[in-house]
């Protein structure tokens, strides 16, 4: 495709050099003449009376206490419905409001912290969920880590909205992907472990034991887990994880999770190929791996949160 | 796509008055400047009255080039600066006028491959603005993501993000054949 589209422009772009020569030129003087319209004019002074200042402040100050008494004025832009955490070893969360735009960007731990600082500075708040997942897989990238090591989850309050759900899986197919319903005593246990409440959940739902493969939860409408053993536990489990009601974006939701030993990836389909013995192999690993967040993070700092400030 | 250190020994070189270093200056860029400037004015006419103006530009202008690795970027951003001096004499022109233009297919009959003619229309009509500017300075100009932040002035996460979903939208079209 872009061999193409050069040898398009190829094509089409003239070859008028002998008229540019022909042509009369101005040495120009400054940067200012050259870049007119792109650098910024400051613009004029202008002089206020006083008086205006005055009116003008105490419509702004009336008008301010007016907004926030009513419903949905100022006081309550603040609503955030869900939340997509971004988990490698830095963890970002961003916080997504009723019209399924972010609203706000949060820093997990201390790894995370510069990303978000610069993610705030980049971001104009709405933001599209496609852009800040990119945004966030592109510095989580840049610290190193695999796209197939991020942990993408989408984490609703009530209602799970299609939509998001779905704008995460296009903005994310290559990361592992999960989406659960929040609830209080996974927010705690998440406290306790000193991880996010996506890794949490991860945790407890795909644990040392159970390993959850896309292909086998996308056949069916309920939550289903397959599930290994391991020498010494018989692992089930009622946890609800990575149920989608839409069967289209269960297809988009590939789940998948790369091995720091093996570095071999692994899609929903050649999951369900595996057999019973390297699934717990890989069980194991991936407990270790969040064994191994929860010591570097224990002791951590608490969550910096980071949101545009209202006006 | 030229080398960055020819660009700026050439443009160090048309300062010194060398017009050999500009005639190669223009056959090193002038397809990349053409078409970021398509990308802009979506008119074959208006990119190449301003193609004209910006060499013009550049060759009163390379004494004041200063040396920060992004010779391309600089020459994109005089292009640019013409096209909105342009738009602004003409008064803001319309973006629909624009958007017209472009869906008369005969701005690409000069593209001999029919194939090439499609992925042209497709860059032009299923992308955003931004997007395809991105895709332009990438894949025709060859620019480094940062060069492309510096000459359309928006932040590098952001050129990576809407290049990324840009790139998926195309492939998504062209039914996956080959990957850019």
């Amino acid at each position: 495709m872009s061999n193409r589209i050069r040898q398009g422009f190829e094509d089409m772009a003239p070859d008028i050099f002998q008229q540019i020569k022909a042509s009369p030129y101005e040495i120009i003087q400054s940067e200012e003449e050259l870049f007119s319209e792109l650098i910024p004019k400051k613009a004029p002074k202008t002089k206020m009376k006083k008086k205006f200042i005055y009116s003008a402040a105490s419509f702004v100050v009336a008008a301010a206490m007016v907004l926030c008494l009513i419903p949905g004025g100022i006081g309550h832009v603040d609503a955030a419905v869900g939340e997509i955490y971004l988990d490698a070893d830095a963890s970002i969360i961003l916080e997504v409001d009723e019209n399924n735009q972010i609203i706000g960007i949060k820093a997990g731990n201390k790894d995370a912290e510069d990303i978000v600082d610069k993610m705030m500075k980049d971001t104009d708040f709405p933001a599209s969920i496609s852009d800040v997942v990119d945004a966030a897989i592109t510095g989580l990238k840049e610290k190193g880590h695999d796209t197939k090591d991020i942990l993408v989850s989408y984490c609703y309050d009530e209602k799970k909205v299609e939509a998001v759900e779905e704008a995460v899986a296009v903005s994310a197919d290559d990361c592992t992907i999960q989406s659960f319903q929040k609830n209080e005593e996974a927010a705690k246990e998440a406290q306790r472990n000193h991880i996010s409440m996506a890794l949490s959940h991860f945790e407890k739902s795909a644990g040392s034991d159970v390993i959850h493969t896309a292909e086998k939860e996308s056949t069916t409408d309920t939550a289903k887990t397959s599930t290994n053993t391991n020498t010494n536990v018989n692992a089930t489990t009622s946890a609800t994880p990575y149920v989608s009601s839409s069967t289209e974006t269960k297809k988009k939701v590939k789940r998948h999770w790369r091995t720091n030993e093996s570095d071999t990836k692994e899609t929903s389909t050649v999951a369900e190929e595996k057999t019973e013995e390297e699934n717990i192999n890989k069980g194991n690993v991936l407990a270790d791996k969040i064994k191994e967040r929860q010591q570097k993070y224990s002791g951590s700092e608490a969550i910096v949160t980071s949101r545009p400030t209202q006006e | 796509m030229a080398d960055t250190n020819k660009l700026t020994n050439l443009l160090l070189r048309i300062a010194d008055g060398d017009d050999a270093a500009f005639e190669d200056l223009y056959y090193e860029t002038y397809q990349s400047v053409y078409a970021y400037l398509m990308s802009l004015t979506k008119d074959p006419d208006d990119a190449q009255d301003l193609m004209q103006d910006t060499y013009i530009k550049i060759r009163g202008a390379c004494h004041l080039y200063k040396d920060q690795g992004m010779p391309m970027a600089w020459i994109l951003k005089i292009a640019k600066n013409l096209f909105l001096m342009k738009i602004r004499k003409e008064g803001n022109k319309d973006n629909a006028i624009s958007e017209l233009k472009i869906l008369d297919k005969t701005s690409f009959d000069n593209v001999k491959d029919v194939d090439t003619r499609m992925y042209l229309n497709q860059l032009f009509t299923q992308i955003t603005e931004e997007e395809r500017d991105i895709i332009i300075l990438h894949v025709v100009g060859g620019l480094k993501n940062r060069e492309i932040a510096e000459a359309l002035g928006i932040p590098i996460g952001t050129v990576l993000s809407k290049y990324n979903r840009a790139i998926k939208k195309l492939q998504e079209i062209a039914g996956k054949e080959d990957v850019i």
